[in-house]
């Protein structure tokens, strides 16, 4: 007898997906599947429209990190006019996206993540989500819904809408930088800063309680990938690719954005929208792509680079680094790199918005079409985020790929969940706290389906047993 | 009782309209669509916001206001429906990147006083396909709306001053 188990839909996640566990004879964990169930449509839809537009229409791919798109399409947009930017504008794109990076992380940590680390993965789930962190700690609630709030409103002065911002714009912002606006922001990241470093201590505090999520949550060697710098510090908006293995050792570098398909590679499944990129140096003709599997977002991030650049993001770093033994290789980490990313970003968004340049009117460069072909990358907050556009001579889209960061994690979230079914479930049912971590394993890369399959919605959840003939055991959904 | 809060572009405003939803799915724009025509109309007192989705932080924007109103495309009504909503209790079970209105205000108390009125205007919607437009009875219902939203406020305005 094999038997299977669906999870559908996957909850406190965003987009749709179901994830199906099929059993041995014995009711051993014999394999498992996450698959996202939305489609994309975003690359068919914007073919035809001018790449001027591309960065707002892109950035409605997803409410949570439109800046992400923003900067993406418009470096692209850059590349295709064939510009250098304004210093200042590039300041200011930093200083977004460090708006952005504090929002999204503020977002999966307290509302997302922090009921099942505070309240316990077994706890009730009538409590175990916002309300209950409410009931529960409603300061850090509080600090929560207030850091997010201080991240949108960064966004909102630069990009001049908290969601789907116009104001970034191949060849620089929009908009120059008020004086007014400057010390409002500064005014935000005393208590940003404090908050982030709470959570941090709150996180670390808690960190024994989970050593069998530490040990089982993605806990496995990879390759991780990021943008770095030559000067090895933290790395959000620019720069070359970066690939490092499970033991730290470089095994790319100095790519250039541009040639990214010299390492990456992508396959497909038949029962699953997302594409599973690769790292393509790893797969020899015939080998199993999982070979390749690499990560991306705040635990590569930090894996990739020597330095955060900040005082209290090195601090930070360093003990990031002494609790996971060097190179942080169990995803479960990735709650742990959010948080020293969120502090170490209130720091230099104070470096940034502290440089008197800031302000400058000089903000956009312009240019016709000079480029029919190119590509531009950002760091988006769940990781390297590809636009690559083709125009014609009047720069209107003829082709656009996007690589998303989530479908950049697909293959290692299909392994933390095989890891986690085979930690946990024992036999043909679910249990709820089972079917909690289950989740909670995707939920730790904090994944955006929407936007990874270009479709809307939010993310329910099913999950299916399955036989070893097939037949379908047990299945436990999440709307 | 707070019952004003300062902003920018209409000083001191107690009440708030969001309009939300996907504004390149269509129909599902709609509430967007209202939202932006209630702004032109500059009404004293009026802040007006034009949103993707309800986000956990807009809590702060709505907590204080004498009224919230918020705005979406609806494939389940057959016809313009302004409702009360109030805090849910206790919580759905789950909260994902975004949330429906009875959601956000149940985050209020967390960060400040529930507003004294909160209401639902859902405007029907029949395409959520890809597309810029608004069908053309979603554009009808949702000028409908925007004539229910300015008498709401209206009929407010005149219960305060009397």
């Amino acid at each position: 007898m094999h038997d299977l188990v669906v999870i559908d839909p996957v909850s406190r996640i965003e987009g749709h997906a179901k994830i199906t566990i099929a059993l041995d004879d014995d009711g051993e964990v014999a394999r498992t599947r996450f698959h996202v169930t939305e489609f994309r449509g975003f690359e068919e839809f914007c073919v035809g429209r001018p790449v001027w537009e591309m960065p707002s229409l892109s950035a409605r791919t997803c409410g949570i990190c439109p800046v992400s798109h923003l900067l993406a399409s418009s470096k692209t947009g850059d590349a295709v006019m064939g510009v250098r930017i304004p210093d200042t504008a590039v300041r200011l794109r930093r200083v977004a996206n460090l708006g952005q990076i504090i929002q999204s992380h503020a977002l999966s940590f307290f509302h997302l993540s922090a009921p099942d680390l505070l309240l316990g993965f077994d706890a009730d789930p009538a409590v175990r989500n916002v309300f209950g962190l409410m009931a529960d700690a409603p300061e850090l609630a509080r600090r929560g819904i207030r850091l997010r709030g201080f991240g949108q409103s960064v966004i909102e002065a630069i990009a001049g809408r908290k969601v789907h911002s116009p104001g970034i714009v191949p060849g620089g912002i929009a908009d120059p930088m008020t004086e007014e606006t400057r010390l409002e922001l500064l005014a935000g990241l005393d208590e940003a800063s404090d908050t982030a470093g709470l959570a941090l201590d709150l996180f670390t505090g808690m960190l024994d309680q989970f050593d069998r999520e530490v040990r089982a949550f993605g806990e496995f060697p990879s390759y991780f990938m990021g943008l770095a710098n030559d000067d090895g510090v933290w790395e959000h908006y620019d720069g070359h690719l970066k690939v490092v293995d499970a033991t730290g050792a470089v095994a790319a570098d100095r790519v250039d954005v541009a040639d990214y398909r010299t390492i990456i590679g992508e396959s497909a499944s038949v029962d699953s929208y997302l594409k599973s990129p690769y790292f393509k140096p790893a797969v020899e003709a015939g080998d199993p792509v999982e070979l390749g599997m690499y990560r991306v977002g705040p635990l590569a991030r930090l894996n990739v680079c020597k330095t955060m650049g900040s005082p209290l993001g090195d601090e930070a770093l360093a003990e990031f680094r002494e609790r996971a033994g060097g190179v942080a290789t169990s995803s479960f980490f990735y709650h742990y790199a959010r948080l020293v990313e969120v502090l170490t970003a209130t720091e230099q968004m104070r470096d940034l918005l502290e440089n008197p340049t800031i302000t400058d009117s000089m903000v956009r460069a312009t240019a016709g079409v000079n480029h029919r072909h190119a590509i531009g990358s950002s760091e988006a907050p769940r990781g390297t985020l590809f636009h690559e556009y083709d125009v014609d001579p009047a720069g209107l889209l003829e082709k656009i790929n996007m690589i998303i960061a989530t479908g950049q994690n697909n293959l290692p979230m299909n392994a933390t969940v095989h890891q986690i079914a085979k930690e946990w479930i024992d036999g043909p049912v679910i249990p709820e706290e089972i079917l909690n971590r289950v989740e909670a394993g995707i939920r730790a890369y904090d994944p955006c389906l929407s936007c990874s399959t270009h479709a809307i919605g939010q993310m329910p959840l099913v999950i299916t047993l399955e036989g070893a003939d097939g037949e379908t055991l047990c299945e436990v959904r999440r709307d | 009782m707070q019952t004003g809060r300062p902003s920018a572009k209409y000083g001191v405003t107690d009440a708030l309209v969001i309009g939300y939803g996907n504004d390149l799915r269509t129909d599902d724009g709609a509430g967007r669509w209202v939202a932006t025509q209630v702004e032109a109309l500059e009404l004293p007192g009026v802040e007006v916001r034009s949103l993707s989705q309800l986000t956990p932080e807009l809590s702060l924007e709505v907590a204080g206001r004498g009224v919230v109103i918020f705005v979406d495309a609806s494939v389940d009504a057959s016809e313009v429906t302004v409702k009360r909503v109030d805090a849910e209790p206790s919580g759905p079970k789950t909260m994902t990147h975004h949330g429906d209105p009875a959601t956000l205000l149940s985050l209020v108390p967390t960060v400040g006083e529930l507003p004294a009125q909160a209401y639902v205007v859902s405007v029907p919607a029949t395409n959520l396909e890809m597309g810029l437009e608004l069908t053309a009875a979603t554009q009808v219902a949702a000028s409908e709306a925007v004539a229910r939203i300015v008498e709401l406020l209206a009929e407010r305005g005149t219960e305060e001053g009397s």
